[in-house]
């Protein structure tokens, strides 16, 4: 098999025709879309509307159905998925952690990439960057809330030192405070180390802190494309925001 | 069904066997319980008695065969009697509890490989290096032999697949929090194949250790019921307690490794509709 292992920072991610069925239904239908180097990117929709599962696609967890996705010139299925993975990072939904300790997730990428083991300050450090204690490296995780795995599962992510990070609902746990560190951080990472995200979101008030671009997906369709501010300024805001009052649905 | 009690059944001395009616009279307190049961109306009878008669039958039938497999010993009937054994251990993998799926005969082929592989490479070393059988088709020395380490084995290899599958199902978000770090399809089931592994070894493991001390084991039992000398019968005991978790040992590690392709792709992908029961008796 000859793949390329090699990765070449600052490549355009792109989907062409991405088709993803499951269970006899299109979850995905047809996207076609680029994601441009040195831009952050928010992908808005209801429940359903295929946000994830396109994240699923840009890191390998799932193949297109039909269609391809590209990085550069490659297609990502040239490329081995470990690499891949390892470059372009997830973060899921109300992850639950791994089993263990902080310390033991953390250092979970180094494990399997057979990487030197940092020292423990690199950990705290990175706990200190998603607003967790630096001293709960030896914390279990079972004894972490819903909110701190959420930032343990970031941090982790990070610790794999991707180019680029798809979060899946990255705040849907926190409170307004530890939502500001995480949207700071992606915006420091960004700068200082070129870090591209792709946060998908149906909450409409984060969307222009995680993203200069949305998209919108309704039915596993692209509808809408563009600077985030105009989206959501052309956007009925209850047509997928939950905790939209409803009678501002008609605010367009 | 323990085939043990033929082993030694050439040391005729001192060996004391129920006739038919010694059987009947064994049977009193069988029929007592069901006597009990059906006064109390506490149920089970009917299986208790259905249970009896069928082990008459199947015994007996495995009699009838096991006359004509030990007089006619060739190369051909002892290959024939080993594949029909461990075709129909194969089959019962899977045919318990929630394995309704399409994939159960995936299953039931993989199940067959692996205590096929085991069982050949350890009952190799019994046969010819332990026990030096002349000629290695001796079917009144293989024919028990692999029974025990086929009906082990079987049980062992489809707990391990099961505990697979439920611990893949349980953890899916964990293993796939694993392939998205760029963890190997291994890496990310490993708890998975701990679990698995210990749940296919556990009542070998366990058996081993109350050996001597809680049971009897079968087959000493047997061979000192058929006359046997204590010693050979223990050294008997110990070399089949060794093929059987080595056998067990070695099938469920073929098992999981087969399982394993199964529910991820060689690009380290989780096949999710492996694991999803909307999936089933299609």
């Amino acid at each position: 098999m000859n793949r390329r292992d090699d990765w070449r920072p600052g490549l355009p991610l792109r989907l062409l025709g991405a088709r993803l069925r499951r269970g006899g239904v299109n979850v995905l239908d047809g996207i076609d879309l680029t994601f441009e180097p040195a831009r952050s990117y928010v992908i808005l929709g209801a429940s359903g509307a295929g946000k994830s599962s396109l994240l699923r696609l840009l890191n390998r967890l799932d193949d297109p159905t039909e269609g391809s996705v590209f990085l550069g010139d490659d297609s990502l299925t040239d490329r081995p998925a470990r690499t891949l993975r390892r470059k372009i990072g997830m973060v899921f939904q109300a992850p639950r952690g791994l089993p263990g300790s902080v310390a033991e997730n953390l250092l979970y990428p180094f494990e399997i990439h057979g990487l030197t083991r940092p020292p423990d300050v690199v950990l705290s450090d990175l706990l200190a960057e998603v607003g967790l204690d630096r001293s709960w490296l030896d914390r279990d995780v079972s004894a972490l809330s819903g909110g701190e795995r959420q930032r343990l599962a970031l941090a982790t992510a990070l610790a794999a030192d991707p180019e680029i990070l798809c979060l899946d609902e990255p705040t849907s746990a926190l409170d307004p405070a530890a939502t500001r560190v995480v949207v700071e951080l992606l915006a420091n990472r960004a700068t200082k180390n070129g870090l591209r995200t792709i946060v998908v979101t149906h909450q409409r008030e984060h969307a222009a802190r995680f993203g200069a671009i949305a998209v919108v997906l309704e039915k596993g369709r692209v509808v809408d494309l563009g600077p985030t501010s105009e989206v959501l300024a052309r956007t009925a805001p209850a047509a997928w925001d939950p905790t939209e009052p409803a009678e501002r649905s008609d605010g367009s | 069904m323990d085939l043990t009690y033929i082993l030694i059944a050439n040391s005729a001395a001192s060996v004391v066997a129920p006739d038919w009616v010694g059987l009947a009279i064994a049977s009193i307190p069988l029929w007592l319980c069901a006597a009990i049961l059906t006064a109390r109306r506490l149920g089970q009878v009917k299986p208790l008695l259905t249970a009896a008669a069928r082990l008459v039958a199947q015994v007996v039938l495995l009699g009838v065969v096991l006359e004509w497999i030990f007089a006619n010993p060739s190369p051909a009937t002892a290959i024939g009697v080993c594949l029909a054994m461990l075709t129909v251990s194969a089959l019962t993998v899977g045919s318990r509890g929630t394995s309704r799926r399409r994939s159960v005969w995936g299953l039931r082929i993989e199940a067959f490989l692996a205590i096929a592989i085991a069982s050949l490479l350890t009952m190799t070393v019994g046969i010819r290096l332990a026990l030096h059988v002349e000629p290695w088709y001796t079917t009144r020395t293989i024919i028990p032999l692999i029974g025990m380490v086929l009906g082990n084995s079987v049980h062992g290899v489809a707990l391990a697949a099961e505990r697979l599958e439920s611990e893949l199902k349980a953890d899916r978000d964990r293993v796939e929090t694993r392939l998205a770090l760029g963890a190997t399809a291994r890496q990310a089931a490993l708890p998975a194949l701990r679990a698995a592994v210990k749940a296919g070894l556990t009542p070998t493991i366990n058996s081993m250790m109350i050996a001597g001390v809680v049971s009897i084991p079968g087959m000493m039992t047997g061979q000192i019921l058929a006359g046997s000398e204590v010693a050979p019968a223990l050294r008997y005991q110990i070399m089949i307690y060794f093929l059987i978790v080595s056998t067990v040992c070695l099938g469920v590690l073929i098992v999981l490794r087969l399982r394993l392709r199964r529910y991820f792709t060689v690009d380290h992908r989780l096949r999710v509709e492996m694991l999803d029961d909307r999936d089933r008796s299609e």
